[in-house]
């Protein structure tokens, strides 16, 4: 229980980019091994365990042939996605856009992006304490047409 | 300043915002369409957390600027201003597709020296996206 009142706190400061390289490593650590996460902390999961995946990627020395596919490939990909770009930049690109980038690092996990949305809008909402009766005014009352 | 055309906030100043400090360190961006904001009448919803620069030329001056630019562009405004800065803002755009209406909110804390910029495109109107701020907290 305190352990996971701890990964609270580095959360927050991570999401902050407040966190120590010492810090973060002992945030994946502890979504690449705990078994049971408390609901308000599981959408985290997939975020650190793609760095995890992304880290444990071990480079394999190239021979040259293999270079020689690799650099072909290559070209298709970029081919591809410059067809790609440019179809996004004429219409398509509304597509396939969901996702939340936290300290640069990109997720399409859409139970975390719904959860940051949840918090971005509960920080410009506002509370009781904040009610004044001019705060709204009439015309953000009205109904638009 | 440039504007991104091709961005969902098209025209918009906030979308240097975006751009700018989108993927920073200490940042953090949000994207959500259609597909999961049926719900809400929220075709496009996109927010940024973020600790703008103290200093430089992406500093507070010019985040401010672009939203200011925009806020001119706005046929609502709500603003609460304290000690001559800009504490929150709420503005409501002109359509640019018939039946949508956009939204920019925006919101900065001083103790945690933090801004948070929401940017909402959708079918909800201003008394809708007010009962949704006033439930969130």
């Amino acid at each position: 229980m305190k352990k996971v009142k701890n990964i609270k706190v580095l959360l927050d400061k991570y999401l902050e980019g407040e966190t120590s390289h010492t810090e973060e490593l002992e945030l994946r650590r502890f979504f690449a091994t705990a078994k049971h996460l408390p609901e308000e902390i599981a959408a985290y999961k997939p975020l650190f365990a793609y760095f995890d995946k992304e880290a444990m990627t071990e480079r394999q020395p190239h021979s040259s042939r293999k270079l020689y596919f690799r650099y072909t490939w290559s070209a298709i990909a970029a081919s591809i996605f410059l067809f790609l770009s440019i179809a996004g930049y004429t219409g398509y690109s509304h597509q396939n856009k969901d996702y939340v980038i936290i300290n640069g690092e990109k997720s399409t996990d859409v139970r975390l992006a719904k959860e940051q949305a949840r918090k971005a809008f509960a920080e410009v909402s506002f509370s009781k304490e904040d009610i004044a009766d001019d705060l709204i005014p009439q015309d953000m009352k009205e109904t638009v047409q | 300043m440039v504007t991104i055309s091709i961005s969902a906030q098209e025209g918009l100043y906030i979308g240097d915002i975006f751009a700018h400090y989108g993927k920073r360190h200490g940042s953090t961006m949000v994207q959500l369409s259609a597909d999961v904001l049926k719900a809400y009448d929220i075709t496009l919803y996109k927010s940024l957390s973020f600790r703008p620069d103290a200093s430089g030329p992406y500093n507070w001056t010019w985040i401010m600027a672009c939203v200011d630019q925009d806020k001119h562009r706005a046929k609502k405004i709500k603003e609460t201003v304290f000690d001559g800065n800009l504490k929150s803002g709420y503005y409501q755009l002109p359509q640019v597709k018939k039946g949508i209406n956009r939204f920019i909110l925006f919101k900065t804390d001083d103790k945690r020296k933090r801004a948070t910029l929401i940017y909402i495109e959708g079918t909800l109107n201003s008394a809708e996206l007010v009962s949704m701020l006033f439930s969130k907290k």
